[in-house]
């Protein structure tokens, strides 16, 4: 009986509350800090160069196994040939950034992903750095 | 003639524009509760909802069966008897309390065996089942009517308001209006009247499908929503009778609306109670012994008062 009571009030308050959705696409709320959304390489600003190395750390640690990495030697230095992430399998642990030595990847904030075909869920290297606009937690009030 | 043209007229666009605010309203509060937005999705509020919804229903499947011919019928006659207001009713009589219910316990039989029919074909045990389900909640209901007759010594509704000029039944009859309002609560959970959408029971007494057949039925629901409110009011709330300075009229649709949205947060909070057997349980274990005890207690007064002269 209290327990109906008690409802009862909250129900009640409820209708004068502030509603918690919003009209998606037409509206969107602020992501929460520290979501995970789709993984991005992070770029060396004073070289503009990718700081990852292609070291096979985030491969190896990936539990879905959906990260494909390639390395090459320029001038007997390791640099990143090819870098592949499979969305479809990816579950955003983010076990990738917490074992890259170098900090070369993380996590944006971007969690609109949907695709028609499913070849486009794999992601390259190239799009992994265009991501860089998606790290920023308001990123949609952007133009 | 004319007369009685004019008055059908007025019970129906009354009935219409309450089914537009009402149907608006359900849906706006009911979304409220759960902290969503409702209709923002529409347009101007979503104040075309209740058309466009219609529309949709009709424009699915023309096709309608003979329950859905009765059932239409039904829940418009069932105004010819109930007063809204004390200019706006057709047939006098010292019964119409008795063809109210009637009517009332019909329309409920016919919608179950109407989705009885559209869902699985006509399975009579189903609807049988059903039927005693709605029947015993509406046990500790008739109670409270037949407590309510007895003390205003009347089965007219006229004189059931015009007894409560000075004050109105629910003074008289606390326990009886607790259990009543307790008892038609949990009649619209176990038809899910309310949450039209949604599937609250395992089992549920809602019809399939799209198409008139399932607008009529809509319809007869909410005016089962409506009947039971208006009952509520005319047997407790004291129907018509002005208040200071507030019209009959206006003082109906102001008890009308606190009611209704009262009913549909306390039908949200008793979101524990979702199944059949509990429904059931209640009602024979708490609300029917109450009940009774009401109704004895009236006798007594009653028979005091009448027989003896003493109170």
């Amino acid at each position: 009986m209290l327990r109906v009571i008690k409802n009862f009030f909250i129900n009640l308050g409820n209708i004068f509350r502030k509603p918690k959705t919003v009209l998606y696409p037409r509206e969107k709320i602020l992501i929460n800090e520290g979501s995970r959304g789709l993984p991005r390489l992070k770029l060396n600003l004073d070289t503009l160069d990718i700081i990852c190395n292609g070291c096979k750390d985030c491969e190896k640690a990936c539990p879905q196994k959906c990260i494909a990495v390639k390395r090459t030697y320029e001038d007997n230095e390791a640099v990143l040939d090819e870098f592949y992430i499979n969305l479809g399998l990816c579950s955003f642990c983010g076990n990738c950034v917490e074992v890259c030595k170098y900090k070369a990847i993380e996590l944006s904030y971007r969690y609109q992903m949907a695709e028609h075909d499913i070849e486009s869920l794999e992601i390259e290297k190239m799009d992994l750095i265009k991501q860089a606009e998606y790290s920023i937690r308001d990123f949609w009030t952007k133009p | 003639m004319l007369l009685i043209f004019k008055k059908i007229g007025i019970i129906v666009l009354t009935l219409g524009i309450n089914l537009y605010i009402v149907s608006l309203l359900n849906n706006k509060i009911i979304a409220r509760t759960e902290l969503r937005r409702g209709f923002r999705g529409h347009k101007r509020g979503g104040t075309g909802f209740p058309f466009s919804s219609s529309l949709k229903y009709i424009s699915k499947d023309y096709r309608f069966s003979i329950w859905d011919i009765i059932i239409f019928v039904f829940s418009l006659s069932m105004w010819a008897f109930l007063p809204i207001s004390y200019n706006i009713s057709l047939i006098e009589s010292d019964f119409n309390l008795i063809a109210v219910i009637v009517i009332y316990v019909l329309i409920i039989i016919l919608r179950i065996f109407s989705v009885s029919c559209s869902n699985y074909g006509f399975i009579i045990s189903d609807s049988l089942k059903r039927i005693n389900q709605i029947l015993s909640l509406m046990l500790p209901m008739f109670f409270c009517i037949l407590s309510v007759a007895v003390l205003n010594s009347t089965l007219s509704f006229r004189t059931i308001i015009n007894s409560q000029y000075r004050l109105w039944n629910i003074a008289y009859q606390p326990v009886g209006f607790i259990v009543f309002f307790i008892s038609i609560v949990l009649q619209i959970k176990l038809l899910n009247l309310f949450d039209l959408n949604q599937f609250t029971f395992e089992d549920n007494i809602l019809k399939e499908g799209e198409g008139i057949s399932k607008l009529v039925h809509r319809f007869s629901g909410y005016m089962i929503i409506f009947f039971t409110i208006i009952l509520f009011n005319t047997l407790y709330l004291g129907g018509w009778e002005k208040l200071y300075m507030i019209r009959g009229d206006i003082m109906v649709a102001i008890k009308f609306y606190v009611v209704l949205v009262l009913m549909m947060i306390f039908e949200r909070s008793i979101s524990g109670i979702n199944n059949e057997t509990k429904i059931i349980n209640l009602s024979y274990k708490i609300l029917l012994p109450l009940s009774v005890f009401n109704l004895l207690l009236t006798i007594i007064f009653y028979i005091l008062r009448n027989v003896y002269s003493l109170v």
